[in-house]
């Protein structure tokens, strides 16, 4: 256990007193005026006040401007700069003194009074050459923290950008490691190029060194070193700059009553606190260990009665009865605590161990109780929304009362979790229970309630409206043989196979497109079920004068193949368009795809009929159109006979038989019908 | 209504007529005359005649409105006159009917003369 270091409640001169004698070694100067420094007012408005070393090295300084010092500054007095200019004060001897040529560290406080930025450093040496120059600016007129060592530019120089400036510790290290500068336990700023420095006559001055300028400021300790303190030690002082005056006072209390003892009182009363108020927004680590042990011996018959609490009060007293209920308990409570002010991290955390044990001979009533309580409360009303807040509870209980009968081992456990904005609400909770031997008067029983809340602070309904924006249909077709309307082409008896139809293509559109100048295209329904597909020949009949028939055609000479359909319910938009096209493409070749699909090309011959309105808009029209269908389009119209036809008997010819060439005949005996 | 008016475009005869029954027609006067020589090759001789269309309404009226009618077409069977149909749709050219046939349709209880007759007025197109 240590003490802290006050004016009034001491603190270490010398490395055999303090907790950290190896940050007195090279201490080379202590002006602490937050202990208590020595005030010598001998004059006005505390001119020539001195503030003693307490490293027992260095001399004291002694202020020539408006400096005085002040206690209204939490943690000790300080001293109060007030000027600008000579607002200083100045060791009596030359700083040079205080350092070596290869490592120095200076650690010191700043606090400034007012926003304004200034080329004043908060230590320094009145530099007579740039070899010589020691200083710190924190900041200078820029905004920046400029640390010279042994010069001041190029790798004599460090300067740090982007730091805030306030209540801060600075530790300044300089020498063969090169320049290093911590503040407020956070090494800010570094270079690994090795300085040195040149020793000088001039005098060493505290918020002062260039010129007469100073800053307005509060500062409460500089420590000078004449050597590179390790980093383990800066990152302390950058923490803790009065940790050399830190006071190790172990603590060792040792009560016990032993014996037989009646009406005995033993009682302790200890009052630790350990404080830990940083002036920086850093992770606070505050702990107590404290370890008490109370006895109570008595022999049998003497109540046994043992109890801690926190208030440390043992007490052990009274009489009982052999038989009579032993009762064991402690009362404990543990709050921690930690406040910041910034989103650093923050760790409340209470580990509490209770064993408790009762070791009874002989069949009385045995009973262990464990009440605990545990409350953790995390609040983020301050710090970054969106870092994470853990609440946790890890709770070990073990009970164990073995007895020959009955036994009854219950635990029954109350986990709640809240979590606010979006975090995660989670117990896990693991109840183990074992009954060992005995009768099973009693079942052992598990309790297990879990509540799992998350509670949401705003809700976002949405109603969905679609009475202009989605539609719905439904098309729907009853498959059955009737609804396709099955075809067979072939129709008689016996055997043979129909010859092959090209699907119908109901679906299909009765489309017009011409296929000469402009592209057009009319579609049109199909037209009605009289459609007629009609196909021409020539030839030639002669009847002698005997009465015989003869007729002549060649195969060479053409078939004329004519479509006639009447389209009816047209719309008087569509006979007009009809029209239109009729006289855009009149007498010209066009194409035409009829409602199978099928592809024709060829020419309206009677683009002049009429289209009559037989109802309300719904205008019919009929048109021949004289063509031929495309190559593969129609299966069904130009059958391709690749069996000969035989017919029966020999062919009778009349004329020329040159003249005829026909080259089909029938093979086949054909059926009468 | 269907609206007849003659001679244009100094009109000096209105013929006001109901709408017509349901059968008109409307037809291009364009023909083709296809030729198909002996080796199938098609040849078509067109007249488009400008695209000119054919109509052809039958109306129903009383006696005294047929006779209104075809005192009309008497005077104009020559003119140029123009039509507005019972769709408001506007027709100039030139009746081509011939002869105007006045059709008894029947007895018309409570129209003027107790007859119906029927008529058609057949129109080509002026482009």
């Amino acid at each position: 256990m240590y003490l802290r270091p006050s004016r009034h409640g001491g603190f270490a001169r010398n490395d055999a007193e303090s907790a950290y004698p190896e940050l007195w070694a090279g201490l080379t100067g202590a002006w602490v005026p937050a202990l208590g420094a020595s005030v010598s007012s001998r004059a006005v408005n505390n001119v020539g006040t001195v503030i003693e070393d307490l490293s027992g090295f260095g001399p004291g300084m002694f202020g020539d401007g408006p400096t005085e010092i002040r206690g209204e500054v939490a943690g000790g007095p300080s001293l109060q700069f007030a000027a600008t200019t000579l607002g200083y004060v100045e060791m009596s001897h030359p700083g040079g003194r205080l350092f070596r040529a290869n490592g120095a560290t200076i650690v010191v406080h700043k606090q400034k009074t007012d926003g304004t930025n200034r080329n004043a450093t908060i230590f320094g040496n009145v530099a007579g050459v740039a070899a010589a120059i020691c200083r710190l600016y924190a900041p200078d007129a820029s905004g920046n923290a400029v640390f010279e060592f042994g010069g001041n530019t190029g790798t004599n120089e460090l300067s740090i950008s982007g730091l805030t400036f306030g209540d801060d510790v600075w530790v300044c290290r300089a020498g063969t490691r090169g320049l290093y500068v911590w503040q407020n336990g956070v090494l800010v700023g570094s270079s690994s190029t090795p300085v040195t420095f040149s020793n000088n006559t001039t005098t060493w001055r505290w918020n002062g060194g260039v010129s007469t300028s100073s800053d307005l400021c509060r500062s409460k300790v500089m420590l000078t070193f004449d050597r590179e303190l390790s980093d383990q030690d800066a990152l302390l002082l950058s923490r803790d700059p009065l940790a050399p005056f830190v006071v190790k006072h172990p603590l060792k209390l040792i009560a016990g009553g032993g014996g037989a003892i009646l009406d005995n009182d033993i009682s302790q009363s200890l009052n630790l606190g350990q404080d830990a108020t940083p002036t920086i927004e850093r992770q606070v680590s505050a702990s107590s260990t404290l370890a008490l042990a109370g006895l109570a011996v008595a022999e049998i018959g003497v109540e046994k009665n043992v109890e801690s609490e926190l208030g440390f009060t043992d007490l052990a007293e009274g009489f009982v009865f052999p038989g009579d209920i032993q009762h064991v308990s402690h009362d404990l409570g543990l709050t921690d605590s930690a406040v910041g002010d910034n989103a650093s991290t923050e760790e409340p955390t209470s580990s509490l161990a209770l064993i408790q044990s009762v070791s009874v001979v002989g069949p009385t009533y045995v009973d262990v109780h464990v009440i605990m309580g545990l409350e953790h409360g995390a609040g983020g009303s301050i710090g970054v929304p969106w870092l994470p807040i853990e609440v946790e509870h890890s709770l070990g209980l073990s009970q164990l009362a073995g007895r020959a009968r009955p036994q009854s081992v219950t635990s029954t456990l109350s986990l709640t979790g809240a979590a606010f904005r979006r975090q995660e609400v989670q117990s896990t909770l693991s109840l183990v229970q074992t009954v060992a031997g005995g009768e099973g008067i009693d079942l052992s029983t598990q309790n297990v309630n879990l509540s799992h809340v998350v509670l949401v602070n705003a809700a976002f309904l949405r109603s969905f409206l679609h009475n202009n924006f989605l539609q719905q249909s439904l098309t729907y077709f009853i498959d059955n043989s009737c609804a396709r309307k099955e075809y067979n082409r072939y129709q008689g008896e016996g055997e043979g196979d129909g010859i092959e139809e090209k699907p119908l293509l109901f679906n299909s559109d009765f489309v017009l497109e011409s296929l000469s100048g402009p592209k057009l295209i009319v579609r049109l329904r199909s037209p009605e079920m009289d459609d007629r597909d009609r196909s021409g020949f020539n030839r030639v009949n002669r009847e002698t004068r005997g009465g015989e028939l003869n007729v002549f055609s060649d195969p060479a000479w053409p078939n004329i193949n004519t479509l006639l359909v009447t389209i009816t319910a047209l719309k008087q938009t569509k006979i007009e368009e009809l029209q239109e096209f009729l006289l855009t493409t009149l007498g010209q070749q066009i194409k035409l795809q009829d409602w199978k699909g099928r592809s024709w090309a060829g020419v309206i011959t009677t683009p002049g009929d009429v289209a009559t309105e037989d109802e309300r808009n719904a205008w019919t029209m009929s048109f021949e159109f004289e063509g031929e269908p495309y190559e593969g389009q129609a299966i069904d119209d130009r059958i391709a006979f690749d069996q000969y036809v035989l017919p029966v008997g020999p062919v009778e010819r009349e004329g020329d038989p040159g003249a005829l060439s026909l080259d089909q005949y029938v093979s086949a005996t054909l059926e009468s019908p | 209504m269907f609206r007849v008016e003659g001679p244009f475009p100094g009109y000096r005869t209105t013929l006001i007529l109901p709408s017509p029954d349901f059968g008109n027609s409307r037809a291009l006067a364009s023909t083709v005359q296809p030729v198909r020589t002996m080796n199938g090759t098609l040849y078509t001789y067109v007249k488009n005649k400008r695209g000119r269309k054919a109509h052809v309404w039958e109306f129903t009226v009383a006696k005294e409105k047929s006779l209104e009618a075809k005192a009309f077409v008497d005077a104009y069977i020559s003119s140029v006159i123009r039509i507005t149909d019972h769709e408001d749709v506007i027709h100039l050219g030139n009746l081509t009917l011939n002869p105007l046939e006045l059709t008894g349709d029947g007895r018309a209880n409570g129209w003027p003369g107790g007859e119906a007759y029927r008529f058609a007025l057949q129109l080509e197109e002026k482009v």
